[in-house]
């Protein structure tokens, strides 16, 4: 894609499920991605289909009863060797995410501490990455709460998370998230819990911090909308693999993948209002990756008879356009 | 905190009120007195000279009336087998079982939390099944059952510790570690379930997200954010104990207020009975106002009122 190296490279990172005493799931596989400094990369799949575990994974931060069953994750900050996320000591790990890394998550009611003011919240991140002192730490939340919109920070810096609004929280939230300038974002869906004149401030809020620190962003979103403001490339999931990857505007204009077309298709129409996406005919996928066959042929308005009996690969049918699907295999070949 | 204050001060009025009018209506319902107090062969003069000096022989609305004033004003008459104040002999008591209270209370702390805390982080594993198997021991075992074993091993067997008595830190050693014993399995239990609990919600992996360290996940955050039901167990323990470890005391011949309330009924010595009674309510009102406010400056959503 762009010319410089992506500072985080997920590759062939494949999620498992292990619940205690059962056998392990493979619940995503042979997911590639990567993210590029000052550009967003957006990540679409419908409710369940492994987006969240993505981004987990690219924080090396699953948790029983997941775990990272294969792939690497290739940190390159500036002024540093790449790093293998997977292959970290607890402590380089730690110092990585809040430093280099910095994520946002769905749900701003249940994603800080109750029981902390929120400027302590983005203090102590401070202090861990930057050994700044008390106060300076103290002084520097009020700067960030100011950075994300928020007024009168010197005021609101004492606030316990309830007693702040839901876009406020996800305010807060970005806040600490940035607080010690990562070259990393990731971002799982950080909108959908909020209502939509907010979301709409979030997002511009996200935009501009991705472009003033050059983060390289990893978006995650229900919303084609949101993609198509937000985005520099996307990447549609379905069943826990990538089946399309390409530039927002090329994914919008040329959609390859069935599936893909059936998202697109699913959208309100432009001027009417934005809504979450209505779903694409069919049975709602069990979780879980399948091996034999295409994942989507059950549900698909184009399946042949070679789709049950092989899986098509992700391979590219344009430049900077990759799909995995049957239908565009005579057009690479 | 005002309102907190002025609500919580009529309750403690009203619950004094009660257990001082109960006590009052089964002294009365307990007989006469003064056939106790005097030998079975003390003539009738003498009787009534006595029921007139404990002003026994006014109608029993007056004495009702008296004895209330008497409980407001702090006099609670003398102590009908001492024949000192009743009051100063249970507040002479109070700081044996206050001491004996803080130990247990501090050792079971000190043991629980971070075995609590471990069971949490690890469970399932051979710790959790090991402080699950150390709670129900000190759970199921009655403090005069794991007292009488304490004794015969350390004391009578081993002989590195007294086994009754308050003199020095020694005495003290047995009676605390038998009821820390049993405090332990309670707060252990309540750390696990609590700590299992917070370390499931959403905002612990935020904090992982930052980077933050263990350290700083489990016992910063985790705990705070842990520490209500801990706090409020503590708590229930103190005003049990405080109200004096009866068994215990009575086991190790430990001088503390519980032992001295149980001796008192027993000589039905009403006057030390109702100084007792008042001293025991009035600690427990107070350790349940300090759990409060305690746990309103742990938890902000919290409020006093
Ligand atoms: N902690 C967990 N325990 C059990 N199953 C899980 C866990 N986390 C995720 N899963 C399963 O893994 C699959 C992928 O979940 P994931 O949360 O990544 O979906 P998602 O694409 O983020 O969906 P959504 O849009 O609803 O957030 C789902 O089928 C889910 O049931
Ligand atoms: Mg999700």
């Amino acid at each position: 894609m762009s010319g410089a190296e992506p500072v985080l490279e997920m590759r062939d990172v494949g999620v498992e499920l292990a619940p205690l005493g059962g056998a392990a799931r493979r619940i995503t596989s042979d997911v590639d991605l990567a993210l590029h400094a000052g550009r967003t990369l957006a990540l679409v799949g419908e409710s369940g289909c492994g987006k969240s575990v993505t981004a987990l994974a690219a924080m090396n931060l699953l948790a029983p009863p997941l775990r990272l069953g294969t792939g690497h994750i290739l940190l390159r900050t500036p002024g540093a060797a790449p790093r293998d996320l997977t292959r970290l000591s607890p402590a380089e790990l730690r110092a990585a995410r809040g430093g280099q890394l910095g994520m946002i998550f769905q749900d701003p009611m249940t994603a800080l501490d109750p029981a902390f003011q929120v400027g302590e919240q983005i203090a102590e991140s401070l202090r861990a990455h930057l050994g700044l002192s008390r106060r300076a730490a103290h002084d520097r939340a009020v700067e960030l709460l100011q950075l994300v919109g928020i007024h009168e920070p010197e005021r609101r810096v004492r606030a316990y998370p309830f007693q702040l609004s839901g876009g406020m929280r996800q305010r807060v939230m970005i806040a600490i998230a940035v607080a010690c300038s990562p070259a990393v974002l990731i971002a799982d869906e950080p909108t959908t819990a909020l209502d939509v004149t907010v979301q709409a401030q979030i997002l511009e809020l996200l935009r501009e911090l991705g472009a003033r620190l050059g983060m390289a962003t990893l978006l995650i979103t229900h919303d084609l909308g949101v993609v198509a403001e937000n985005a520099d490339t996307v990447a549609v999931m379905y069943r826990g693999r990538i089946v399309e990857r390409a530039s927002a505007e090329a994914l919008f204009t040329a959609p390859a993948h069935p599936y893909t077309r059936g998202l697109l298709a699913s959208l309100p129409p432009l001027d009417g209002p934005r809504e979450r996406l209505r779903p694409i005919p069919g049975q709602v996928p069990p979780a879980g990756v399948a091996d034999a066959d295409c994942p989507f042929v059950a549900r698909c308005p184009e399946a042949m008879p070679r789709c049950l009996a092989a899986r098509p690969a992700l391979t590219a049918i344009a430049p900077e356009h990759e799909a995995a699907c049957f239908l565009h295999a005579t057009v690479a070949a | 905190m005002l309102t907190y204050l002025i609500r919580r001060t009529l309750l403690v009025s009203v619950t004094i009120w009660g257990v001082m009018t109960i006590l009052f209506g089964l002294q009365h319902l307990s007989g006469d007195p003064t056939l106790l107090l005097l030998s079975s062969d003390a003539t009738e003069d003498a009787r009534r000279t006595l029921a007139n000096q404990l002003g026994l022989d006014q109608p029993l609305a007056a004495q009702y009336a008296a004895f209330l004033w008497n409980t407001l004003t702090g006099d609670l008459g003398l102590s009908w087998k001492y024949h000192q104040p009743a009051l100063r002999i249970v507040l002479e008591a109070l700081p044996a079982t206050a001491l004996l209270t803080s130990a247990a209370i501090a050792l079971g702390l000190a043991v629980a939390v971070p075995l609590g805390i471990l069971a949490a982080v690890y469970r399932n594993s051979w710790i959790d099944t090991l402080a699950s198997f150390i709670a129900v021991l000190g759970q199921s075992m009655p403090v005069y059952w794991s007292g009488l074993l304490l004794i015969l091993l350390f004391s009578t067997t081993l002989r590195w510790l007294p086994s009754m008595g308050s003199d020095g830190a020694v005495a003290l050693v047995l009676p605390a570690a038998t009821l820390g014993l049993n405090i332990m399995a309670r707060i252990e239990r309540i750390t696990r379930a609590s700590m299992l609990e917070v370390l499931g919600q959403d905002f612990v992996r935020t904090l992982r997200s930052k980077g933050l360290s263990e350290r700083s996940v489990l016992f910063r955050h985790g705990l705070r954010n842990a520490s209500v039901p801990i706090v409020s167990m503590v708590g229930l323990q103190l005003s049990a104990l405080l109200g004096g470890a009866v068994l215990i005391e009575t086991v190790f011949a430990w001088p503390g207020v519980g032992r001295l309330a149980v001796n008192a009924v027993y000589a039905r010595d009403f006057p030390l009975v109702h100084a007792a009674a008042l001293v025991v309510t009035l600690t427990f009102c107070l350790v349940n106002m300090l759990v409060d406010v305690l746990c309103a400056s742990l938890n902000p959503q919290i409020r006093l009122d």
